[in-house]
């Protein structure tokens, strides 16, 4: 059976781009295009991601790119942990990518500007 | 120890020796490894088997197997002593911002220093991970915050970074920021 997501796409990305909580440092991640890649046992999560500092208010564009665990897709998980759990993911990943490579290779900058083919 | 069991001995000194070297060797790599448990507990368990509990006051915030995605197997690459014991002090000491997800148990505990510069860091659920099974789902990750930039550190030399549990810290820095 297909692995799937546990929700829409569109509404994980809604899920996806709210704050844990607020942060010093004013981090907005606007999640766009979340998408299932399977390759084998190893299913990742692509997404396109913008990022907003408060102190660089330039928009980076990034592909963001998270391992999961098949366990993660069971249709029994709850959507909200689901998304939840992603979105520490990509906090994780905005403050350690400089410092883990494991999760530097978790993104790949896109350039300032927004890509026209993602 | 007696006249037999030198005569034994005497008669297989280098087998004895080494199987000593090697009962030595695993101990010393069981005890540093290990932290609280080591950083193969989870293998062939199941992931909503809770490695430990951490406190924050009578609350007791449950560590998960897990996944590669959330609790010990997403931050195995980072356990060790210091790692476990940042991770306790956070909990139990760090300040508290929950969550703004309208799921009613997602939080945040984040350690500072004296400059009220974060140290380290705990994200968690409260919430369920899967139907009423597994409530509360419990930490999904922790990181150290006071690691050096640009460094992809490893496990090993980022532990030698770790600092937060020895360091100093305060409990009354802002966490939050309006936006």
């Amino acid at each position: 059976m297909p692995l799937s997501l546990p929700l829409p796409p569109e509404d994980l990305a809604r899920k996806l781009s709210r704050p844990l909580a607020p942060r010093r440092d004013g981090l907005e991640l606007s999640v766009a295009d979340p998408t299932l890649v399977e390759t084998g046992d190893d299913p990742k999560l692509r997404l396109r991601v913008t990022v907003t500092t408060a102190r660089c208010e330039t928009p980076e564009h990034w592909q963001v790119t998270i391992p999961l665990d098949p366990v993660d897709l069971d249709p029994a998980v709850n959507a909200t942990a689901f998304a939840t759990t992603l979105r520490a993911n990509l906090e994780e990943w905005w403050d350690m990518k400089d410092r883990e490579s494991r999760i530097a290779a978790w993104g790949r900058r896109l350039g300032p500007e927004p890509p026209n083919v993602y | 120890m007696s006249v037999k069991m030198v005569r034994w001995m005497s008669r297989w000194p280098l087998p004895l020796a080494l199987c000593g070297t090697l009962i030595s060797l695993l101990f010393a790599t069981a005890v540093d490894a290990s932290a609280s448990v080591p950083t193969t507990y989870c293998g062939g368990r199941s992931y909503t088997y809770i490695v430990k509990n951490y406190a924050r006051g009578a609350v007791a915030l449950p560590l998960r197997c897990g996944t590669s995605t959330w609790g010990f197997t997403h931050i195995t690459t980072r356990w060790n002593e210091t790692f476990d014991a940042n991770i306790a002090l956070t909990i139990s000491r760090g300040e508290e911002v929950t969550d703004r997800q309208d799921d009613g148990g997602s939080a945040i505990y984040a350690l500072f220093n004296d400059n009220c510069r974060e140290l380290f860091r705990v994200i968690y659920n409260g919430g369920a991970y899967r139907g009423n099974d597994v409530r509360p789902q419990g930490i999904i990750t922790a990181y150290d915050k006071s690691i050096t930039p640009v460094s992809y550190a490893t496990p090993d030399s980022a532990a030698s970074n770790v600092t937060a549990a020895s360091s100093s810290y305060r409990t009354n820095c802002a966490v939050i920021q309006n936006i």
